[in-house]
């Protein structure tokens, strides 16, 4: 059984740019991997076409079958995590193994006050502000039961 | 405002959608390529469907040993460079398969020139608009019933009339609609 993990130190979610987002990686492989890889990396969610960009990585050496490894990022300045109605961007630290290939991620944001700015626009009503902030989480079921009932 | 990265209709989740074949399965498709000698077109119009089969046939390609190598067209990019093309038929080896899609953004002329340099790999699929590039694999289409399935998948709860409505309003376009649906809900407060 292939198993992969990230663990950030204190387990934070929300980082100023310039601050040290620090953690382990933890993999243990039916095999010894042919590579290794920790990423701090963004990558959009929304309507169109998705992007993704690694920020910073670093590759373990000579891993093991199992093994974990300390890591240590700073937070870079730009884009801060932010979403709208058409797009998100998300910040995360992955870990990925090749051969067996494994990976997974934890999520955390990066912004001046440490939490995602929203963005709000598209023509919609001006009642709504330009940008304020988002709750600190945010639900996988966004819409309950009767959410179209009125389309 | 549900913003874009909770938004049940958001394109990571489309993309993953399943093909689901009308008329047919998966076995028939893969017994169906192996008979056409791997050299075969898929047809349909838009939003049938057509990239997400070719996608899904992908790892079933390459599990079966083939050296998967992509082109892709579409209507902002109609031709590949002369270079790129040269590189890719140099990289061609005898497992390749080559996935194609939108292969009839291609002129005929192109086209005439472009499928005999594909004889030495293994396969070529494409996909098209049009047929008569490659012997037909699959011809897409969709159904209301189809859309509501789907769209299902993303969101359990959705009323059959209105992915109804949307079927006739994009005419049968199953991405369409379910971009529509993406803004519907964009607009949907979170309760």
């Amino acid at each position: 059984m292939n198993k992969v993990s990230i663990e950030i130190e204190g387990g934070r979610t929300s980082y100023a740019p310039g601050e040290e987002i620090r953690g382990t990686a933890t993999w243990e492989l039916e095999k010894e991997p042919r590579s290794v890889v920790v990423n701090l990396l963004w990558y959009t969610r929304g309507k169109g076409t998705r992007d993704a960009a690694i920020s910073e990585g670093a590759e373990v050496e000579n891993p093991d079958a199992g093994n974990s490894c300390d890591f240590s990022f700073a937070a870079p300045a730009a884009p801060y995590s932010f979403s709208g109605r058409l797009v998100s961007l998300i910040w995360a630290v992955e870990l990925v193994t090749e051969k067996p290939g494994k990976n997974t991620r934890q999520e955390i944001m990066i912004s001046p006050k440490g939490s995602e700015i929203k963005i709000y626009g598209g023509g919609e009503p001006n009642d709504e502000p330009v940008a304020e902030e988002l709750p600190e989480t945010l639900g996988d079921s966004p819409m309950g039961p009767n959410a179209f009932d009125d389309l | 405002m549900i913003t874009a990265r909770n938004n049940p209709f958001r394109s990571e989740l489309m993309d993953a959608l399943p093909f689901q074949p009308l008329d047919t399965s998966w076995q028939d498709i893969m017994s169906r390529l192996g008979a056409l000698d791997y050299r075969a077109s898929i047809v349909g119009p838009h939003g049938a469907g057509k990239t997400t089969l070719l996608d899904q046939l992908e790892p079933r390609l390459a599990g079966r040993g083939f050296d998967i190598k992509h082109l892709r067209l579409d209507t902002t990019t109609t031709s590949f460079p002369r270079r790129f093309m040269r590189e890719f038929f140099a990289d061609l080896k005898s497992n390749s398969m080559i996935l194609f899609d939108g292969a009839d953004q291609m002129s005929p002329r192109a086209w005439q020139r472009f499928l005999p340099r594909t004889e030495p790999c293994a396969g070529i699929i494409v996909t098209s608009h049009v047929t008569g590039m490659l012997p037909a694999l699959v011809e897409c289409r969709t159904t209301a019933g189809l859309l509501f399935d789907l769209a299902r998948e993303l969101q359990h709860d959705i009323p059959r009339k209105l992915t109804d409505r949307l079927f006739a309003k994009h005419k049968g376009n199953i991405r369409f609609a379910l971009r529509e649906l993406y803004d519907l809900a964009s607009r949907t407060p979170a309760l």
